[in-house]
């Protein structure tokens, strides 16, 4: 199953599901609901894929859908970053989406911590554009497992140049 | 004396005649009732035309199926749709994705769209999915054509926050989706359509979920009840059925009914 959307393509295996989205402003710039978002905002695309059901209402770095992860379950985050974060020391440029092991994950690495869980984050620029790679597994035990999981979605995920 | 006899008369024949009235009225709704059954019996031809029809249960043909004129009528098939995953946009200049075969979960996916009257009913109902009543395992979906054919804006303006909406045309192809509203839905464990149908509002659709999960409940529940061989019983006849197919005798051979004729203590035996 193939999703397109923000110049970001991923292919997933069976049982996933995934969404593009743009990352909402929020206060008064935020766009109407049906309101197609000029390319070159500030709220860059997210990409969510998971191998359980996403809910509709979720942060981009989980919030919402981390709360419904059981054993198994690993939901990948890919969060565009502003231009001026392009190719700084935090954001290196690569080739691909970097890999995660079982050894990045850890329970305090969440951007909302919840009991058995573990996360791990990457940072990286691809094609000129500045992304965060947010990996949850729902279970701490079997990060080794996930973080496969994990790089063989990553795997399929393709940028266009900014 | 005379004016008793004449009135008596007259109220003899007004009686005579209601009862006339009434036996032809009895023979009319006889004769409607033995057409709407298949027609004539015991070879005697029907008056009406109708009555040519074979007897037995009779089947409807679709151009005799009646729905609501706001509800469309059953696609002309036979079982349902193979199921597919859903891959569309949403309503947020998003792309989405969403699995419904090889999940644990089933999916109710409904096939509305922003213009036609009775889809508000399901849009106004899906703005608070809690209150919707549907089984735990079941994730509601919402699929409407894609942006070519639906205002994405007037989408989002109905578009529950709670629930997932996507904009498609291949679902309604993939589905086979005579219009809208229309609902589907598929059990991700076997990747099948289980059941579908529509409806004028929730409530009734509801009552088609319902009815969908209690015969599947029943269904697993005679297989549970389904009485097993003894394990012994079970073995030998494997063990005998191995055995013959490494001898070669197959299912239906007919060294396996004997000669006939050995039964026959009258027979003749040939040398």
């Amino acid at each position: 199953m193939r999703i397109e959307a923000h110049g970001i393509r991923a292919q997933l295996p069976g049982g996933w599901e995934g969404r593009i989205s743009r990352r909402r402003p929020v206060g008064e710039h935020a766009p109407r609901r049906g309101q197609v978002t000029a390319v070159g905002d500030e709220s860059g695309p997210v990409l969510h894929m998971a191998n359980f059901a996403l809910p509709e209402d979720r942060g981009d770095f989980g919030s919402g859908a981390v709360d419904l992860m059981r054993a198994g379950h690993l939901l990948v985050a890919l969060v565009e970053y502003g231009r001026d974060s392009v190719d700084t020391a935090l954001f290196p440029r690569v080739s691909r989406v970097p890999r995660v092991t079982g050894r990045m994950f850890s329970t305090q690495a969440l951007q909302r911590v919840q009991r058995g869980q573990a996360g791990a984050q990457r940072f990286f620029t691809l094609n000129g554009r500045a992304f965060c790679l947010y990996v949850v597994a729902g279970d701490h035990r079997e990060a080794a497992a996930r973080a496969s999981d994990a790089n063989a979605v990553t795997g399929t995920v393709e940028v266009s140049p900014a | 004396m005379t004016a008793v006899v004449v009135a008596l008369a007259i109220v003899v024949a007004v009686l005579t005649l209601l009862v006339l009235g009434l036996l032809r009225s009895h023979a009319e709704i006889l004769r409607r009732l033995h057409d709407l059954d298949g027609g004539a019996d015991d070879g005697a031809p029907a008056a009406s035309s109708r009555s040519a029809a074979p007897s037995g249960p009779r089947t409807v043909g679709r151009d005799e199926f009646q729905t609501f004129p706001q509800v469309h009528a059953p696609p002309e098939r036979e079982g349902f749709t193979d199921s597919h995953d859903l891959v569309g946009v949403g309503v947020d200049d998003d792309a989405l994705s969403i699995r419904v075969d090889d999940v644990d979960h089933r999916t109710l996916v409904a096939f509305l769209s922003g213009t036609c009257l009775t889809c508000q009913r399901f849009w106004d109902a899906f703005r608070k999915p809690s209150k919707l009543g549907l089984p735990r395992d079941v994730r509601l979906v919402v699929v409407t054509k894609g942006p070519d054919q639906e205002s994405p804006s007037a989408i989002a303006r109905v578009a529950p926050p709670k629930v997932p909406v996507i904009m498609t045309n291949e679902a309604w192809e993939a589905y086979d989706v005579p219009g809208s509203p229309y609902f589907v839905l598929v059990d991700g464990r076997s990747g099948t359509v289980q059941g579908e149908g529509t409806g004028i509002d929730w409530p009734q659709v509801k009552g088609l979920l319902t009815q969908v999960t209690d015969d599947a409940a029943y269904a697993d529940e005679l297989e549970t009840r389904r009485v097993s061989k003894y394990r012994a019983d079970d073995e030998r006849e494997r063990r005998v059925d191995d055995e013959l197919m490494a001898a070669g005798i197959a299912p239906g051979d007919p060294s396996l009914y004997g000669d006939p004729h050995d039964d026959d203590p009258t027979a003749e035996r040939n040398p």
